[in-house]
């Protein structure tokens, strides 16, 4: 009995600053996919149009932002159809957003859940994760086809090799909106004015990326902005990989990179910090 | 002695008192710069929920967990169920913990029954493939088959309860924690989880923890007890010591306030209230009462300078949003009191077969003397905590949902020929 010391689990008040449990973390991996289609089958259901709403939310966005960014503020778009240019950049920033969002909420929207059973609760931001990108590829299958039928009517737009970059900056994308997120919610466990601030902030950071605009349009007065945003080279990569357009900051990149890392590992850090005494005070 | 499930070390989880705010910031800041504030101020903010247990759980006992309200046996649910981690101490474990703090944890409105049977045995631990194989079984149990591909928005809370619990009472894994989810549900699924609950115990040498305020389904259950009283382990042994100690210690005295001096109160003051509390049969003081019981509530009355004649005496009982639960005047039972001037006499109401479920009740009092208010207490005469208990007599606590008020009934039928 007392001779048998290979407990199967054991909990103590504090764990070590690296440990973030990832073995666990993968025996949990059915439950990822199950959270996964929790997220994304009630969004249509009991709506009329269905699953259409997928491709249809960034199709109005677009719409909206065509009138009133280019058609209205005449913001130019390098010489793109105005629905070419804003289209990569919304359908990435839904992707970024979203997940940021899922990630940075999950204290918070899932207290009931936390309070009542454990599981590794990095499940639901890496869940948060993996829905964004399902939503990101039906969106983005979406601005394949437009770019297919403005190609077959003769628009300048070039294809290339350079659309094998496009994996890398969705690797990108995915660990700076998932480390944020991580970030973010495990402050908010304390700090609730953080969740006030957040849609906010979001906003904020999207108009200092380059999504409405092009970074070549920005004054130099403000281009520190665009160079201390490390979205902006990973936007523009992502517009020239699929259209050409503008160019690769391959240095600038590799400081976006940096950052994501250091991102996602403050965040793993401090998300299973925050992760064993959340339900104390959410 | 059989092999040991669970090891608990000093056990011990502490809580900040006061609301988290702009000072929270500002300490965190300084704790981060080792500049810690006045200790002694510190200590005075933080309470201790639970604070230097230990025990140990063998292979395949069904142990109950009992305790007031605030003991902490949820602090120590909450523990062993990793939903939060311990300030001292460890916690050491062989096999497998499923937690039952609530069944259907995770259930979404908008899914079916059938994708919330997976979703919610995976958030349990269960794998797919453990939950296909039982798929039918769970089905079953729950008797919602019709509706299994109906988003569960649409079902009954009966039927929602019920495929919640199928769920749960299908795990496999080698420890369970309970708490009080039978108090779900219709009597005749209740006993169906009872009896499913047994087989666990039972048949398949699983280790069970099972928390409840329901000492007849603590005794039926469990073999082993722990019982908790203001954070720390008060008894432990048999389910039998641990349910006697817990009823012992049921029955202390309650404070008496200075009622006489209590401004809170309105009425010509001809006869007022000076002296409140509640007995049990024996004659003890009692603050918490088992429903079910027989209740004797004691008044002193004073009577003023004048005689009184026709003394009605009022009782009645408040749920904490100040809804009155029932009404008892003497008057209504043809009783009346007289008193000589100056006078101090005590007032016995017997209540039998006490019909109020869990909760605190505010004990309300009016005196009307001569069909004029004499002293009403505004605020209350005092308080009285109620368990649940046998109020049928026959071992099952009924509904036990707080602040209802039980009654029985006569069972008549008669077969049409």
């Amino acid at each position: 009995m007392e001779k048998n010391e290979n407990w199967s689990l054991e909990i103590y008040p504090k764990a070590s600053l690296f440990d973030f449990r990832l073995k666990e973390f993968w025996a949990y991996r059915e439950l990822i996919l199950l959270f996964v289609r929790r997220e994304l089958v009630p969004t249509y259901k009991q709506t009329i149009l269905g699953p259409l709403w997928f491709i249809l939310q960034p199709l109005l966005t677009t719409f909206v932002y065509s009138i009133v960014f280019g058609a209205v503020a005449r913001i130019p778009t390098d010489g793109l159809p105005q629905l070419l240019f804003y289209m990569p950049g919304i359908v990435l920033w839904n992707f970024f957003n979203s997940a940021f969002m899922k990630g940075s909420g999950t204290f918070l929207a899932n207290s009931h859940i936390f309070g009542k059973v454990y599981f590794p609760r990095l499940i639901l931001p890496v869940a948060g994760l993996l829905s964004s990108f399902v939503n990101f590829l039906i969106q983005f299958s979406l601005l394949l086809l437009i770019m297919a039928g403005y190609w077959i009517a003769g628009t300048e737009i070039h294809p290339g090799a350079q659309i094998l970059i496009l994996p890398l900056l969705l690797i990108l994308v995915s660990m700076y909106s998932l480390g944020l997120g991580l970030v973010v919610s495990a402050f908010t466990t304390k700090y609730r004015d953080l969740n006030h601030f957040l849609v906010f902030g979001s906003q904020l950071l999207m108009y200092a990326t380059p999504i409405i605009y092009p970074a070549s349009i920005v004054p130099d007065k403000f281009r520190w902005v665009s160079l201390l945003n490390p979205l902006s080279p990973i936007f523009e990569g992502f517009r020239y990989s699929l259209l050409g357009m503008g160019q690769l900051m391959t240095d600038r990149l590799m400081i976006s990179f940096g950052f994501s890392l250091f991102l996602l590992i403050s965040g793993l850090i401090l998300f299973s910090r925050a992760e064993r005494t959340s339900i104390d005070t959410v | 002695m059989g092999e040991i499930a669970i090891k608990v070390e000093n056990l011990g989880k502490s809580y900040r008192l006061g609301a988290l705010g702009t000072a929270t910031l500002k300490r965190d800041f300084l704790s981060m710069f080792g500049k810690g504030q006045n200790k002694e101020e510190d200590e005075r903010e933080i309470l201790w929920a639970l604070k230097n247990v230990s025990f140990d759980i063998k292979k395949g006992d069904a142990v109950g967990i009992v305790g007031k309200n605030g003991a902490g046996k949820s602090t120590l649910l909450k523990l062993l169920s990793r939903t939060t981690a311990p300030s001292t101490g460890s916690i050491k474990v062989h096999g497998k913990i499923s937690s039952l703090l609530e069944v259907g944890t995770g259930f979404h409105p908008e899914l079916t029954g059938r994708e919330n049977i997976f979703l919610n045995g995976a958030i349990m631990g269960m794998s797919k493939r453990d939950i296909k194989a039982q798929f039918d079984e769970i089905v079953e149990f729950s008797g919602v088959s019709r509706f299994i591909d109906t988003p569960v928005k649409r079902y009954s809370s009966g039927m929602y309860v019920r495929l919640a619990f199928a769920v749960a009472a299908h795990l496999e894994t080698e420890i369970m924690i309970i708490d009080e989810v039978l108090a779900v549900g219709d009597i005749d699924f209740q006993k169906k989880c009872l009896g499913k609950m047994k087989e666990v115990t039972g048949s398949e040498g699983r280790t069970v923890l099972f928390v409840s305020h329901n000492m007849s389904a603590v005794k039926a259950l469990c073999n082993y007890g722990l019982f908790l009283e203001k954070g720390t382990l008060r008894t432990t042994g048999s389910v039998q010591k641990v349910t006697e100690a817990y009823t012992a210690a049921n029955k202390g005295l309650i404070e008496t306030s200075e009622l006489a001096d209590r401004t809170d109160r309105s009425g010509n003051k001809s006869v007022i209230l000076v002296d409140y509390y509640a007995e049990d049969m024996v004659g003890n003081r009692i603050e918490t009462v088992l429903t079910g019981e027989d209740i004797t509530f004691c008044f002193t009355l004073r009577c003023g300078p004048e005689k009184a004649k026709n003394v009605d005496f009022g009782l009645n009982f408040y749920d904490p949003e100040e809804a009155n639960m029932g009404v008892l005047y003497s008057s209504y039972q043809s009783v009346y009191f007289e008193m000589e001037p100056h006078q101090l006499m005590q007032i016995k109401c017997v209540v039998p077969n006490f019909p109020f479920t869990i909760g605190t009740y505010k004990v309300g009092t009016r005196i009307v003397v001569n069909n004029e208010e004499s002293d009403w207490l505004l605020g209350g005469a005092g308080f009285i905590s109620v368990e649940n208990g046998d109020f049928y007599g026959t071992g099952s606590t009924g509904f036990t949902h707080p602040y209802m008020t039980n009654f029985l009934g006569k069972w008549i039928h008669e077969v049409e020929k």
